[in-house]
């Protein structure tokens, strides 16, 4: 089985593991999704299918209830090829949700997230914990009851929910980092949140870069302050020698 | 009255020159390629999507320079768009199965604004990860906390405290002879030159 995936994962050219950003050498840590998140992903499959089967079954008890008319023969056309669509793709979208399962990985640097999902549309995020707002554990019946969760990560800004349907909540959302199927969450909030207090001055209003960019040089501005005094102070002492 | 430029130990040189990000200008033929096949895909809409996908390929410009990035496209309706690296907050590369094959890649790039969408879609670039990477090290919060933390604001570096300090330790020998002076004469009346 884990032969064909990976012949299938070649065939449609699905890169491997993400490397690590540059520059987090030693401090990087790789995550996948635990193996509960797999049956998750299987269960969301089959009701899926079980959905899609009703339908099917549905039409086609509507169609043999048409009576005769001349165009009859495209309703049957249409039948035909909707059950052998249906058919088809049972074995492609079962390969897809092993692949995806399969090809997920979350990286925790020390400065950055990376997470690395998708099978048909490869998607990799990169985010600096500097823009991090808040991190969140989300967990509903089914993650419960396979003792799996969600991780969320926030960054800055908008981001509309649900336009893209509710199963791609990443690409509806780009300033959310979903690390989906986890099976010890809390231990990467923890190391998350612990990274992200090591980063002075995280969130927006704090300056980007080293201080007094723009600005003269602050050294340049105390031997000028300096010399203003000792101008002053020596037309003083000259004045009151000449009185 | 200070001779040398006056560079701080905390100030960074610009990372790495990277010049052949500085080189891409506009986008690979293959985007022409990857634009084909998705105006195929819409169908009767077939003639429209492939002009509008042509005007854009052909006006799309890339300008990579120290401080950011500026796009732009369109012939009738011109959008430039401009972004500082520093705003940069997440990196998205996507690609497709057919993006895949022929080496490209999208490279979304957000900032704190509240659009859904990217503030800019950089299509059309194979060094996709190399322009990633590049980014990744300008982006807000990757630069060295340790050396940013050098230079203080008010602390006046190194160089230039010697500097300082004697040009105060003058003031301060200018003061006591005035002082000097006062106590020696009358003060009467100063009179100002």
């Amino acid at each position: 089985m884990s032969r064909v995936l990976h012949a299938v994962g070649r065939l449609l050219a699905v890169p491997g593991p993400p490397e690590p950003p540059p520059g987090s050498e030693g401090t990087a840590r790789v995550f996948r999704a635990a193996p509960p998140f797999y049956r998750l992903l299987l269960l969301r499959w089959g009701v899926r299918q079980i959905g899609g089967a009703v339908g099917l079954v549905a039409s086609l008890i509507a169609i043999g209830h048409v009576p005769d008319y001349p165009f009859r023969w495209l309703l049957d056309i249409a039948e035909t090829l909707g059950v052998m669509g249906f058919v088809a793709q049972v074995p492609f979208t079962l390969l897809l949700v092993s692949l995806d399962y399969r090809y997920r990985w979350y990286i925790v640097t020390d400065r950055s997230l990376r997470i690395r999902e998708g099978i048909l549309t490869v998607h990799e995020q990169t985010l600096g914990f500097a823009n991090v707002q808040n991190v969140s554990i989300r967990r509903g019946p089914l993650q419960q009851l396979l003792g799996i969760s969600d991780l969320e990560v926030r960054t800055a800004g908008g981001g509309t929910t649900g336009r893209h349907g509710k199963g791609d909540k990443l690409r509806s959302d780009p300033h959310l980092g979903l690390l989906r199927g986890l099976d010890d969450a809390e231990t990467i909030r923890e190391l998350i949140l612990e990274r992200l207090r090591r980063l002075k001055g995280s969130g927006l209003g704090d300056p980007d870069d080293a201080p007094s960019e723009d600005e003269a040089d602050p050294g340049d501005a105390w031997i000028a302050g300096a010399a203003e005094l000792l101008a002053a102070t020596r037309e003083l002492r000259r004045s009151l020698e000449g009185s | 009255m200070q001779e040398e430029p006056m560079f701080g130990e905390g100030r960074e040189p610009p990372p790495s020159p990277a010049r052949s990000i500085y080189a891409i200008e506009r986008p690979d033929p293959k985007l022409w390629t990857y634009y084909v096949l998705r105006a195929l895909l819409a169908g009767p809409g077939f003639p429209f999507l492939l002009a509008y996908l042509r005007f854009r390929y052909r006006s799309l410009r890339y300008r990579f320079d120290d401080e950011g990035i500026s796009m732009s496209w369109g012939v009738l309706f011109r959008r430039e768009i401009h972004l500082t690296y520093a705003r940069i907050q997440d990196i998205h590369l996507t690609r497709n199965v057919v993006e895949r094959q022929l080496g490209l890649a999208r490279l979304e790039i957000q900032t704190a604004s509240g659009s859904s969408t990217a503030e800019m879609t950089l299509e059309g670039i194979l060094e996709v990860e190399v322009v990633r990477d590049f980014l990744y090290a300008r982006m807000r919060g990757m630069q060295d906390p340790d050396s940013s933390g050098k230079s203080l604001p008010g602390a006046p570096p190194e160089a230039s405290a010697g500097e300082a300090v004697r040009i105060l330790r003058e003031a301060a020998g200018e003061i006591r002879r005035i002082r000097e002076l006062l106590e020696a004469g009358d003060t009467g009346s100063p009179k100002t030159s």
